[in-house]
């Protein structure tokens, strides 16, 4: 079984307008997942995506960390709170915002190749 | 934050077996009149001191520097729900005390999570047969109580039998 080919995180940043709340130089993911409920994401979600939601709570770095989830792409607009930007970065995730929607995020992500 | 509330209660109810408890309670709360939903899960299992109660709530079960892993996210999803949904969270617990959870919430508040099968939830509990797991539900003047040790003979009485 080929390895799922990886993507560096900044190289899909414009595609989705997003802005940077901790440092994203580094990072690289192998797909997205979509969801705003968190035993969804820990029952299903994949390790090594970027996680695509509304949620903007704390939980959301533990369970990216229980996940091996690299980064969290807040969607529509929504913003952490500074406390949580500070977990994250603590924790080695790393947190991206954008204005669109989840689901013009995912089609403009997709369109940019990322396919899983 | 879960699927439903009682998946809540199976998460937080499993904690209290594996803290050695013999007695759970359960209770559930709803008021229509109020818009209030309360949980409460209590407890006389080995309890926490005030440190671990707060690792607990601050995701730091695990201290280790980097990545967490493996911590428990059970009170921390509650919280979440609860104060999403308009309401409070609580945690009282001392060690050798037990620990009591109460977990508020608007009924109505459009984010609220339904109650969800909490037959499953009381009865993969009571899977163990040396705890008493208890269910008190009130809705507005109904109230309904379970207990996992009702119907089965007292220890005093089955010493009497074996007498005979």
């Amino acid at each position: 079984m080929t390895p799922p080919t990886s993507f560096k995180l900044k190289t899909l940043v414009p595609a989705v307008k997003a802005e940077l709340f901790t440092d994203a130089s580094e990072c690289e993911i192998t797909g997205c997942y979509i969801s705003d409920l968190l035993s969804d994401v820990l029952a299903h979600a994949k390790p090594g995506v970027l996680w695509a939601t509304v949620q903007t709570h704390r939980n959301v770095i533990s369970v990216a960390c229980t996940k091996d989830i690299p980064a969290v792409l807040f969607v529509c607009g929504r913003k952490p709170e500074a406390e949580v930007i500070k977990e994250a970065e603590e924790a080695g995730v790393i947190l991206l915002g954008t204005p669109l929607t989840a689901f013009a995020a995912a089609g403009r992500l997709w369109e940019s190749g990322l396919h899983e | 934050m879960l699927e439903e509330l009682s998946l809540h209660i199976l998460d937080i109810g499993m904690n209290s077996l594996a803290a050695g408890a013999r007695k759970l309670e359960v209770a559930v709360i709803e008021n229509t009149k109020r818009d209030w939903l309360i949980i409460r899960l209590r407890d006389d299992g080995q309890g926490m001191d005030a440190e671990t109660l707060q690792d607990v709530l601050d995701h730091r079960a695990s201290s280790k520097k980097g990545r967490k892993k493996n911590i428990g996210l059970g009170l921390a999803f509650l919280q979440q729900t609860s104060e999403m949904c308009g309401g409070t969270f609580h945690v009282a617990s001392r060690p050798g005390q037990g620990t009591t959870v109460t977990a508020s919430m608007r009924l109505s508040h459009i984010d609220r999570p339904p109650l969800g099968n909490i037959n499953s939830t009381i009865l993969t509990l009571s899977a163990r047969a040396d705890v008493d797991v208890q269910l008190h539900y009130r809705s507005d003047d109904q109230t309904f109580h379970f207990s996992s040790q009702e119907g089965k003979p007292h220890e005093p009485r089955r010493t009497q039998e074996a007498q005979r």
